[in-house]
């Protein structure tokens, strides 16, 4: 009796009502209008973004733990499953690295001699903050992650971001606490880079595949499938060297198989890359606009972390391609 | 006599939760991105069908737009796909007998094709460049199929017994 009861509720339901209907026609208006707005950068849209990314910051910083932890579980699983190939993988690539080290360590000798003899002047360390991936961007429009780091911690907006094996992307939008990174394989990303041992030049450009495209490639350009990739430095948004990818060929295109896997991201650091092209990306405080990003008031290696997952230091273990004379 | 029904958070709520799920970082491949959204789009249609009372347009429309700023993109774009799929569910159920699992099904996939497509053009108009159809094609395509357990899950809740302040049917049998 019950049941049928439930089955007629469930039959007799109601039509959506005409009012409904024209609040549908006024909201869809409204999602045009904002739309339109969005596309040319509006400054009410930037703010109203950034409101709402500092109130939804903390509440994914919460409900992601538990993801987080699921993950690193099934990651584990994984390994566990392909235990033994594994361990003789990595057992080989340990003895090759062993070479590797101690051919390092005598460059790095010789490479420092050099310097003293040629009175080089020495790069100076990079800053960073390092976040973990709080939110992943789904959609057409964005590759993006939200990461833990913001503001507060010396982010800035255009900041590079890398993980532990190269570049990801940059910092597009940075709340106090939050900051929205752009991808390097999504539509907006352009980045100069040099390819190989040859140094020929060319943008890296994210076009929505996992493997971005070299595009502007000078004429007879000589590229070989599986070249290093690393930033240019020119533009002056990313420092020199910074390791991207190998060159891959895909249909008649040149691409990039990125060292970072975009779909597994984690823990990344910020990169405090100060050049005077970071003031085109990072606004100065908007008159009548409070939530424009603030400048950094205070230097970036007096600030310290205040959270487990997030950590200040004056020098990072950047992963560079090493400088070669031409 | 019959009582107002009450209001219902099962749907918002459901629908927030998915929103919050699909900008988990699950590290999930590029052609899936879409999947968790078409899935969202699948319960708009199912509940705008079965309780348009409880899916107001401006609920849709604020759930578009936290997605679009959790995601960093554009604002208003997923408000406005959200809310053709509601146009196409209102669309669609103006009949009160197109009801059942077969013909929401053929609803949905009607709607789906629709609104997919206008996604896409969105995309390519906004961007000023062919967006890429794969993404949209394989999030719409996995739903479409999967289309008949998201309606018996969605079943499920919207079958929670009835009380006399939620159910007309129920006072009148009293």
């Amino acid at each position: 009796m019950r049941r049928d009861v439930y089955k007629k509720h469930h039959l007799l339901r109601s039509a959506p009502r005409p009012t409904a209907r024209k609040s549908l026609y006024t909201f869809i208006f409204i999602s045009l209008a904002l739309l339109t707005l969005s596309r040319i950068n509006h400054d009410l849209i930037y703010s109203f973004r950034g409101r709402v990314i500092a109130l939804a910051a903390p509440v994914f910083e919460i409900v992601s733990g538990p993801v987080r932890q699921l993950k690193g579980i099934w990651q584990n699983a994984e390994i566990l499953i392909a235990n033994t190939d594994e361990l003789n993988r990595l057992r080989a690539e340990n003895q090759k690295l062993q070479q590797w080290k101690w051919r390092a360590k005598v460059l790095e000798d010789r490479l420092a001699a050099y310097a003293k003899i040629i009175q080089a002047v020495e790069r100076p360390p990079l800053g960073f903050s390092t976040g973990q991936v709080i939110s992943e961007g789904r959609g057409p429009f964005l590759h993006s992650v939200l990461l833990n780091t913001g503001r507060k911690d010396g982010v800035r907006n255009g900041y590079p971001v890398v993980s532990a094996d190269g570049l990801v992307g940059r910092v597009v939008q940075s709340g106090a606490r939050a900051a929205h990174t752009l991808l390097v394989s999504d539509r907006n990303s352009r980045i100069p880079v040099e390819i190989g041992n040859n140094r020929m030049r060319a943008i890296l450009t994210g076009d929505g595949d996992s493997t971005p495209r070299l595009t502007y490639l000078s004429k007879g350009s000589k590229i070989r499938v599986g070249d290093e990739v690393f930033t240019s430095g020119q533009g002056g948004l990313f420092p020199r060297g910074l390791r991207i990818g190998k060159v891959v060929i895909s249909g008649q295109l040149y691409r990039v198989k990125l060292y970072a896997n975009l779909g597994r991201l984690d823990y990344l650091s910020v990169l405090f890359f100060k050049t005077p092209g970071l003031d085109l990306v990072d606004d100065k405080p908007h008159p009548g606009s409070p939530s424009r990003p603030k400048r950094l008031e205070q230097p970036v290696a007096s600030i310290s972390s205040d959270k487990a997952g997030r950590s200040n230091n004056t020098t990072a273990a950047v992963p560079r391609v090493p400088e070669r004379p031409k | 006599m019959m009582a107002a029904p009450a209001f219902s958070l099962k749907p918002l709520l459901s629908l927030l939760g998915l929103i919050a799920i699909a900008h988990l970082p699950l590290g999930a491949p590029a052609n899936a991105s879409f999947i968790i959204p078409s899935i969202i789009s699948a319960l708009i249609f199912i509940w705008s069908i079965y309780e348009p009372d409880n899916v107001k347009p401006w609920m849709i429309f604020t759930l578009g737009l936290v997605a679009d700023v959790i995601s960093s993109g554009p604002i208003g774009f997923w408000s406005l796909y959200y809310l053709s799929v509601q146009g196409m569910a209102f669309w669609f159920g103006r009949n009160p007998t197109n009801t059942g699992l077969l013909l929401s099904w053929i609803g949905y996939l009607i709607a789906t094709v629709v609104v997919t497509f206008l996604g896409w053009v969105v995309t390519t108009l906004y961007t000023m460049q062919s967006a890429d159809w794969r993404p949209m094609l394989v999030g719409a395509g996995m739903v479409s199929i999967g289309f008949p357990l998201i309606y018996w899950v969605s079943g499920v809740a919207r079958q929670a017994p009835p009380t006399s302040s939620n159910s007309p049917l129920l006072d009148e049998i009293a």
